[in-house]
């Protein structure tokens, strides 16, 4: 038998092909690469590879795989080259962005830090999640790297900041819900449990005093309380601080996330007795309610960044209390 | 209800060979040059057979130097006995028994 040596081009292609298979298939990655080890004709070689090329296809995840790298370097490529046509203050934010979508996207399919994902429905779903935000960036990138004016510019800031708020929130969830996350089912349910009650008594508080709050302050106390009822009905135990900590944070997320939906759709839909007058009062009362409306939203901005800033911890506290 | 599917020729072929001898490892080249089959048929096969549980996998203990130990396949319990069932249904008197076969599969 004759071993050829490492840097044999036909060991490198197996050794890389050979990646693409799942983790749970490494040792018949293994098995390919010892048996090409002891295949000495250079024909029988090739041969050899082409086969293990096509059963590595048959698991049907190689060309997952290739397409996964390609739409990562793909996303990556361009909010790059946008990046660099918008200025400074906006390059360091879209850039970290889409770094850590590629990296969570990316290592979710390995088993080094959060993987590998199920095959579920709900990780699937997930998944798709987070491919149409990356879309979202590349679309915004694309029709942005020309800038044409001032208008352009402000959409994609606008696009960029609701893609930032969308990737923080698919990231944080993401990580908290990997295989080897510290948080458990229980963690999960009733953070999300103290989230939605949170939540559900500020609408009952605007729905019973209209109007709306024109300041932040009660939603903020509510998702505090959220919180901190999420942390203590998971305290007990020897994991209680890692997984009291992730369902707090979890908690004030989704709490922040969901205030901000319902003001919106408040602003929208609520009838004139809930919008607070807001606007200046030199305007006619339909202009003022319609300018009310759209500044209502404006106090809870800081609201949503911080659920943004929520999330975004929550995926790094997930990952550096992860489970071996 | 779905019809449990029959093993294809090519994996009566496999549990053929490895039903041979089964106390005997097997590594993966030597067993697709014996039967005519490519790696790209092979291996699915083996996978296949060894998610089931019919096929037994281990790594070559004695390898030379410089070269990395093979993994080496044997029939299961349960993998003899599909070959021994494929075996009989192969015969004119035991096509009665290709149902079985097929549920075991």
């Amino acid at each position: 038998m004759v071993t050829k040596p490492a840097g044999d081009g036909s060991v490198r292609l197996l050794a890389l092909a050979v990646r693409m298979l799942p983790p749970e298939r490494a040792d018949w990655a293994r098995a390919m690469r010892a048996e090409l080890a002891s295949i000495g004709p250079q024909r029988d070689r090739w041969v050899f590879i082409g086969g293990c090329l096509r059963a590595i296809a048959a698991e049907q995840r190689m060309l997952r795989g290739v397409l996964h790298l390609l739409a990562v370097l793909g996303v990556v490529v361009v909010a790059f080259a946008w990046s660099a046509a918008i200025g400074p203050p906006l390059t360091a934010l879209l850039d970290v962005v889409v770094v850590v979508l590629a990296v969570v996207c990316w290592s979710a399919r390995r088993t080094a830090m959060l993987g590998p994902v199920g095959d579920s429905a709900v990780a699937r779903l997930w998944r798709l999640v987070g491919y149409l935000v990356a879309g979202a960036i590349v679309l915004a990138g694309l029709a942005h790297l020309n800038p044409a004016g001032e208008p352009a510019t402000d959409d994609g800031t606008a696009v960029l900041m609701l893609a930032t708020t969308v990737a923080a929130y698919v990231v944080g969830l993401a990580t908290v819900s990997a295989r080897r996350s510290a948080a458990t089912g229980r963690v999960v349910v009733t953070a999300v449990g103290c989230a939605l009650a949170a939540t559900a008594a500020w609408l009952v508080m605007v729905l019973v005093a209209p109007p709306v709050p024109a300041s932040p302050g009660a939603s903020l106390a509510l998702i505090v309380c959220g919180a901190a009822a999420a942390a203590a009905l998971n305290a007990g135990g020897a994991d209680g601080l890692r997984r009291g900590l992730l369902a707090a944070i979890l908690a004030g997320a989704i709490g922040a996330g969901l205030v901000v939906i319902l003001v919106d759709l408040l602003a929208h839909l609520a009838p004139p007795s809930m919008i607070p007058n807001i606007a200046i009062h030199a305007l006619t009362p339909a202009t003022r309610l319609a300018q009310s409306r759209v500044e209502l939203v404006d106090p809870y901005i800081g609201v949503l960044v911080l659920g943004c800033v929520m999330a975004a911890a929550m995926g790094a506290i997930s990952v550096a209390t992860r489970r071996p | 209800m779905s019809r449990p599917r029959r093993p294809s020729s090519q994996t009566v072929r496999v549990l053929q060979a490895l039903s041979a001898r089964p106390e005997r490892w097997r590594y993966g080249y030597e067993l697709g040059q014996e039967i005519g089959l490519k790696a790209g048929s092979l291996y699915p096969i083996l996978i296949r057979l060894h998610d089931r549980g019919l096929l037994e996998a281990g790594w070559e203990e004695d390898s030379p130097p410089g070269r990395p130990p093979r993994h080496l396949y044997r029939l299961t319990g349960a993998g003899e006995r599909l070959a021994g069932e494929l075996a009989a249904a192969a015969t004119p008197d035991g096509r009665a028994r290709s149902a079985q076969v097929r549920a075991a599969w």
